[in-house]
């Protein structure tokens, strides 16, 4: 999934980017994003759990932010004792949901039997 | 009557069976599991599809439509990607359980009246259902509080309920 981010640029900035793509053999584009990119990785970890920590970020959101792996942000999370807040009502209401589901109906054998012709 | 799991909770599950802790593969690959185009491009990109195959999971064919339409009911919902929103979606045009270890998605959904859980939780059922061993259980809630994975207040609550199953 590529997206597409379009600003504008003086004539003279547009100079100084097209000179210095030139000397790395790339296009301006790739050059400009390179560089955003390598600008911003330092600070994506730190911002996206101190957001999850304010609670302006949820667990995939702080993750993708990060730019880690699932098992680097799982590391990071854990060495930064980090937590979500799920609101007691939720975390009880989701644990009756769960008690009173029986998960063996969704197995594909039992889907199976269910979907055979009544005699 | 399907799960529909978001990504990071098969992430979460791919990321325990590396560990060595409990191998989710066996026993995901017997459930009957939905996911969506959107869902789908997601786990592609991650490549959680080499983990879990994408053969074993039925694709509910959500799309903008569908989305739109949820959209119009829900307009709260608007704040989530559009893999969640058809996630959503999926859930209730199947009447599904989602599985997401996404607080956000958590919260919204069972808001909504949906049918949703998190991966300790939904290990608490898969004991319940005499699918997983107590012992097994315990030592993902022991992993899980070793690794400060969630708070302690939640794990406090399933170890409880861990006892009484």
């Amino acid at each position: 999934m590529m997206e597409q981010i379009n600003f504008r640029v003086s004539e003279d900035e547009k100079q100084v980017l097209k000179v210095l793509a030139e000397i790395k053999g790339v296009s301006i584009t790739e050059f400009v994003k390179k560089i955003v990119l390598k600008e911003i990785s330092p600070i994506r970890v730190d911002l996206a759990f101190q957001l999850l920590a304010e609670g302006k970020l949820s667990r995939k959101r702080a993750w993708l932010l990060s730019g880690l792996t699932y098992h680097e942000f799982m590391l990071e999370w854990e060495k930064r004792h980090a937590e979500e807040i799920i609101p007691e009502a939720i975390r009880a209401k989701e644990l009756e949901i769960a008690l009173s589901i029986d998960l063996k109906n969704f197995l594909k054998t039992i889907i199976d039997k269910s979907n055979e012709p009544m005699v | 009557m399907l799960l529909l799991a978001d990504t990071c909770f098969l992430n979460h599950m791919r990321d325990i069976a590396e560990a060595k802790i409990y191998d989710f593969n066996e026993i995901w690959t017997k459930f009957r599991w939905g996911i969506t185009p959107d869902i789908e491009k997601e786990l592609d990109y991650f490549h959680i599809f080499e983990f879990f195959p994408k053969t074993n999971a039925y694709v509910i064919p959500i799309g903008n439509d569908e989305i739109t339409n949820t959209l119009a009911l829900y307009p709260i919902l608007s704040h989530f990607d559009q893999a969640d929103q058809s996630l959503i979606t999926a859930a209730i045009q199947e009447n599904g359980i989602i599985l997401t270890d996404d607080g956000d998605l958590l919260i919204e959904c069972i808001t909504m009246g949906l049918l949703a859980m998190s991966l300790p939780v939904f290990c608490l059922d898969l004991v319940k259902s005499e699918l997983l061993s107590r012992r097994e259980c315990y030592q993902l809630l022991i992993f899980w509080e070793t690794h400060h994975r969630y708070s302690k207040k939640d794990l406090k609550r399933w170890k409880k309920s861990l006892q009484t199953l």
